[in-house]
């Protein structure tokens, strides 16, 4: 049987909406994180900013208003996203980076775009991640939890390890 | 307009239809397509689920099933076919999505937002803040 032009139109764009759910099912959600300052020839080397988080979605950009250790974070549980992290391991794995502890030093040689992260204030952090997640949702119009995107996940004992759940793409700016 | 539930009953046809619209699990996606114009509506769920999909036609949330307006997050995707002016349509996706916000399921269709007349681009861009997308059928 041959379809008619007409119907096919409704017919293949069907066909993008199913292929959008297969993705968002299996992959969830997509964000996109821009480092400024990079030098030509390194990606994600120390010196650069992360200077800004979206989630892309219907292929249109939602910036995730974030201040400055939020994008820290974000940046940091976005490449750690295979591993569940407890606070003291956030705070140990961003103090050992060098990308973390040189943060924007291609831009500024004083700490103005650098924050240190301590332990006590990554579950507030992580509380606020989740409020600005759920914020960037309903704007884009994706009804889904933030809770499943920033997962608690406990330990045996009484830990808790986060884990960003998604896909994620690093884009480089020279400034 | 009745309700039809459009699984086809013949078990060799079924497996004839193409697998290509399902998720990972073997589900079968479930569309609802809110037609006014039977024969089209048909016509159209025909295609659709030759690639797979369950199809719920309707002619509006209004007079279809009992509690069809309640259950309409649990569809995957909802198909709003227009024949008359785009902004009547728009008023139905308003009700959409106001069933879908009400309600205590945590999840949303996708909507597909297909008018045979032209739209401007003013009305466009409300429907698409309205989260559908939008296909204008030639």
């Amino acid at each position: 049987m041959f379809a008619n032009d007409e119907l096919m139109t409704i017919v293949e764009e069907v066909d993008v909406l199913v292929a959008e759910i297969r993705e968002l099912n299996s992959a969830g959600v997509h964000f996109r994180i821009i480092h400024r300052f990079h030098s030509p020839g390194t990606d994600c080397a120390a010196g650069e900013e992360v200077a800004g988080v979206y989630l892309v979605h219907h292929g249109r950009e939602y910036a995730l208003r974030l201040s400055l250790a939020l994008r820290l974070l974000f940046d940091y549980l976005a490449r750690h996203s295979h591993l569940p992290q407890s606070a003291t391991q956030i705070e140990a794995g961003i103090r050992a980076e060098l990308f973390y502890r040189e943060h924007a030093a291609n831009a500024m040689e004083t700490d103005k775009l650098n924050r240190s992260i301590p332990r006590s204030y990554i579950r507030v952090y992580i509380a606020r991640l989740r409020s600005t997640l759920k914020g960037t949702f309903r704007q884009a119009d994706l009804e889904v939890n933030p809770d499943r995107i920033l997962m608690s996940r406990e330990a045996v004992m009484n830990e808790v390890g986060y884990q960003l759940v998604g896909t994620f793409e690093w884009v480089h700016m020279d400034s | 307009m009745e309700n039809i539930q459009l699984v086809d009953p013949n078990p060799e046809r079924r497996r004839a239809v193409g697998s290509s619209l399902r998720d990972r699990g073997g589900t079968r996606y479930r569309l609802l397509l809110i037609d006014q114009n039977p024969n089209h509506a048909e016509r159209l769920a025909l295609y659709l689920r030759r690639r797979g999909l369950v199809v719920t036609i309707t002619a509006s949330i209004e007079e279809g099933e009992k509690g069809l307006r309640r259950r309409i997050p649990l569809f995957d995707l909802v198909v709003l076919v227009v024949s008359g002016l785009p902004e009547q349509g728009l008023a139905v996706l308003r009700k959409l999505r106001m069933a879908c916000s009400k309600s205590y399921f945590f999840r949303r269709p996708l909507f597909l937002f297909v008018s045979t007349q032209r739209c401007n681009p003013r009305l466009r861009l409300r429907i698409e803040r309205l989260g559908a997308r939008y296909v204008r059928e030639r």
